[in-house]
């Protein structure tokens, strides 16, 4: 009775915050009110007793979106997103995507033979959890770590426009970089 | 007495001080009782219960000064401490006021029915008291009230990129320019001084910000046109000091900021340091010396060279050490610290060094973010009332 | 989500610790301060709770065009992320919550200062609070990482991410010995976390209070309540990731295990008044370049061992 009513409260309120993510008109309000959304989206997570995957969404969520702040604060220097704006574009074209990504969504839920369960659920979901992506995937999850790791690096050396020898000198030979702000090590 | 006089007679004040250019004896006789009775000095006004301006009346500072007013939230006081003289009986004075509950409630009152007014004939969206907001502290900005702010939206998803043609709570939006990674982004306008805490009095500085980054500076002296004499006539071991725990503060280490205080109000009290004084005089340089923080996270800061007065050479780091030289030197002289020196001299130095620091500032502060801008600014530590005294090239002997 | 049956340390409890400890850390602090301006310590013990007094009867200050909904969410956020966090702190053996994934949780509660922090600065439409709020983010980005890995491995030396496990793994030696990196990292980190002591450049005074420049009231107390109540929260968590948790001589385990929380904030409030602000610029280099390596060769070192054992 309780888990319905948390998930009940959570399903809500997941798809409310969701919405209010077009409906607000400031960034700031916008991020946050997906932040809330994903929230909501994780503690059903913990209802199905997945104790780690839940705290990780919530974790990763978090700072994800402090990240995204970042980000903002880059392109628009106003505090408290003094100028509304708004966070719908092509108001039609989204619409009808959502709508039908709904409708597919949804009738997955009912078209779906879901399969019953079978035993009982693990002591330790989360050794479980380890020893099904780290056993038999180990290669593919350690290829694709790699692959994510060196796609960041890359992003970022490709969007620096100072190189090494920006900061060092055409030779290379400059003992400290040449930086419009030093770091604190001075290298 | 009712729960609200009880609490705020528990309560102990914390104070915004504000320093006019002359008002230095007032402000150093203020920071002393202030720390006597345990009070607090706030860094921003809305956290402030008390006002106080040190130094004599200035029409070109009292516009900052009501600005830094309307910030407070109240209950609130206000009082001008025009000397060294009287400032214990003015602070105890306001100090009733502020304990005056009716008063306050009945100035609350006053204002909430002004801001609701406000609220009716501007139509903003009842922002509630105090129509006036500033980005810096005292500093001011162009208020232009559009009347038509907060629109629906600008639909595209970019509005800000109209112009400043609508203003949200009535404050202009920000530029753009173009930043030093090559992008164009937003930029405030924003000016640190006079009434920000611990700076130089009468300093302003009118910065063009994008993130806390200073992308222009222009620096200027608000009012002190009727100061004729300096405080630190004659720079000693206390007005080294002095600078000092400006320094120690915007390094953010208000302990050694206030031992310096501390010791800065022992040696202006008894010119013949007395033992115990000197042993602690030279235990917080041992400290302060011994930080490698500190060095750490100023050295390499506003280098100057070049032909200027000698005290502003080197960076941050070197001019922090050279004031606590200066300290150290008196100390270990044993006579009269810091009395040797010819009183005309050192007048024309300390304004020519004030000169020449004001000139340079916004070279040094352009390219650096807030906090290295405010040790910056504390390192060079312009002394205005020297440079409004004895201002260099009439002053020649 | 709540595993076993009730604790016989019930959530009021711990809230009233917390907000003991608090109270400790900011009379403490206090005290350091008034030795260093020359008033009489004792006096300073009551000055959290004369500033309180204060606080209560200021006004709340509303600022044109501040986002007000965010602005007071950010720091009502504050000392409900540290409270949450405390959920799985055990006292002595038992814990509110001793959750399988306790160390998880403590470390998704105390990022939620990251949200408050930067939303007290953003929402303020004030240009001290927006540089505090980017601050604090800059701040975080810098010993976030490090912070985890010193977690990790905590838990790593224990094989579990239950605290209670963590806690019994320590029978024999303490992980701040078997790991000094991991608990060095983890004390550095919870300073930048409560942006206490020298990593308080997000509320710093050379930003006019930074993210706390702009609110008054009875929103300021709630705010300094919530940032003692995270520093306390932290120094609370390394007693049972480091110290042994509640074991000890004599004494019964909560006694231990409060002993030694106040050892450890003791010695973070310290810290704080001893060390000027680091600067942001250049602590993130330091984050980046010493600390993460620093943690990273730990969790190596420490995995080896127990591959070994």
């Amino acid at each position: 009775m309780a888990e319905t009513v948390v998930f009940a409260v959570c399903a809500v309120g997941a798809v409310a915050s969701g919405a209010a993510v077009f409906v607000v008109d400031s960034m700031a309000r916008a991020t946050f009110a997906l932040l809330a959304s994903f929230l909501f989206a994780a503690v059903p997570l913990l209802l199905l007793e997945l104790s780690y995957l839940g705290v990780l969404v919530i974790l990763m969520m978090v700072m994800e979106m402090m990240v995204m702040v970042v980000f903002m604060i880059m392109y628009m220097m106003n505090p408290a997103g003094l100028m509304p704006m708004s966070m719908v574009h092509n108001k039609a074209g989204s619409l009808a995507v959502a709508a039908v990504t709904f409708a597919v969504l949804a009738a997955g839920v009912f078209l779906v033979p879901w399969p019953a369960r079978e035993g009982s659920p693990p002591a330790d979901p989360t050794r479980q959890l380890a020893e099904a992506i780290m056993g038999p995937h180990m290669l593919v999850m350690m290829l694709v770590g790699m692959v994510l790791f060196a796609t960041m690096v890359a992003s970022v050396v490709l969007s620096t426009p100072r190189g090494r020898y920006d900061r060092y000198g055409d030779d290379l030979k400059r003992t400290r970089p040449d930086d419009p702000i030093g770091g604190g090590l001075g290298r | 007495m009712d729960l609200t006089g009880w609490l705020l007679a528990r309560a102990l004040p914390c104070a915004f001080v504000v320093t006019a250019v002359g008002g230095t004896g007032a402000r150093l006789a203020v920071e002393r009782e202030l720390r006597e009775r345990g009070w607090r000095r706030a860094a921003a006004p809305g956290a402030a219960d008390l006002l106080v301006v040190c130094g004599p009346e200035d029409p070109d500072l009292a516009d900052a000064v009501d600005r830094v007013w309307k910030q407070m939230p109240g209950p609130r006081a206000r009082v001008r401490v025009p000397g060294a003289d009287g400032a214990a009986r003015l602070l105890d004075a306001t100090r009733g006021r502020l304990l005056d509950v009716d008063r306050q409630r009945r100035e609350a009152a006053e204002r909430d029915a002004a801001a609701r007014e406000r609220a009716q004939q501007g139509g903003d969206e009842g922002h509630g008291d105090d129509g006036e907001h500033d980005q810096g502290n005292g500093g001011d900005h162009d208020d232009g009230h559009s009347g038509h702010a907060g629109g629906e939206g600008h639909g595209d998803g970019h509005g800000h990129g109209h112009g400043g043609m609508s203003m949200p709570g009535g404050i202009p939006m920000a530029d753009r320019g173009p930043d030093r990674d090559g992008l164009t982004l937003d930029r405030l306008h924003v000016n640190l001084g006079p009434a920000l805490t611990d700076w130089p009095a009468g300093l302003r500085l009118r910065l063009t910000l994008q993130g806390d980054v200073v992308q222009e500076a222009e620096a200027e002296i608000v009012g002190g046109a009727a100061v004729t004499s300096a405080f630190w006539d004659v720079p000693g071991p206390a007005a080294a000091l002095d600078s000092a725990q400006r320094l120690l503060t915007a390094a953010g280490w208000p302990d050694a900021a206030e031992s310096a205080r501390r010791w800065r109000d022992a040696l202006l009290a008894e010119p013949e340091p007395d033992a115990a004084t000197r042993r602690g005089v030279l235990r917080w340089l041992r400290r302060v010396r011994r930080s490698r923080v500190l060095r750490w996270s100023t050295a390499g800061l506003g280098p100057i060279d070049g032909p200027v007065p000698e005290p502003l050479l080197g960076d941050v780091t070197d001019r922090w050490s050279r004031r606590l030289d200066v300290v150290e030197a008196a100390l270990g002289a044993g006579g009269r610290p810091g009395r040797d020196a010819p009183a005309d001299r050192s007048r024309t130095e300390a304004a020519e060094a004030a000169k020449a620091a004001l000139d340079l500032l916004p070279s040094l502060v352009t390219g650096q973010e807030l906090a290295a801008v405010r040790l910056v600014v504390a390192s060079l530590d312009p002394d205005t009332e020297a440079l409004r005294a004895h201002v260099p090239g009439r002053s020649h002997d | 989500m709540i595993e076993g049956d009730a604790s016989p340390l019930s959530l009021l409890t711990l809230l009233a610790l917390l907000g003991a400890l608090a109270y400790a850390a900011a009379a403490g602090s206090a005290v350091l301060h008034a030795r260093a301006v020359g008033t009489a310590p004792v006096a300073a013990v009551s000055a959290p709770a004369r500033e309180s007094a204060r606080l209560l009867v200021q006004r709340r200050r509303t600022v044109p065009g501040a986002d007000a909904l965010l602005w007071r969410l950010g720091g009502a956020l504050l000392p409900v992320a540290a409270a949450l966090a405390a959920l799985v702190v055990p006292l002595g053996s038992t814990a509110v919550s001793d959750l399988s994934v306790g160390v998880v949780w403590f470390n998704a509660m105390e990022v939620l200062a990251w949200c408050a922090v930067w939303l007290l600065g953003w929402g303020a439409n004030s240009v001290w609070g927006l540089v505090g709020g980017y601050r604090f983010l800059i701040q975080g980005l810098s010993y976030e990482l490090p912070h985890m890995f010193a977690l990790i491995t905590a838990a790593l030396g224990a094989g579990s991410l239950r605290v209670g496990d963590i806690v019994a793994a320590q029978e024999d030696v303490w992980f701040a010995v078997l790991m000094p990196a991991a608990f060095a990292v983890y004390l550095v980190s919870a300073l930048a976390m409560a942006f206490w002591g020298p990593f308080d450049a997000p509320v710093g005074r050379d930003a006019a209070g930074g993210a706390a420049a702009e609110p008054s009231g009875a929103d300021r107390l709630v705010l300094l309540a919530g940032r003692y109540m995270l520093l306390a929260v932290v120094a609370a968590m390394a007693v049972p990731l480091f110290l042994g948790g509640g074991a000890g001589p004599l004494l019964p385990g909560w006694a231990w295990s409060l002993v030694k929380t106040l050892a450890v904030l003791g010695a973070l409030v310290w810290t704080g008044h001893r060390v000027p602000t680091v600067r942001m610029d250049r602590f993130t280099e330091v984050g980046w370049m010493v600390l993460l390596p620093l943690s990273l060769l730990q969790a190596l070192v420490v995995s080896v061992l127990v591959l070994v054992r």
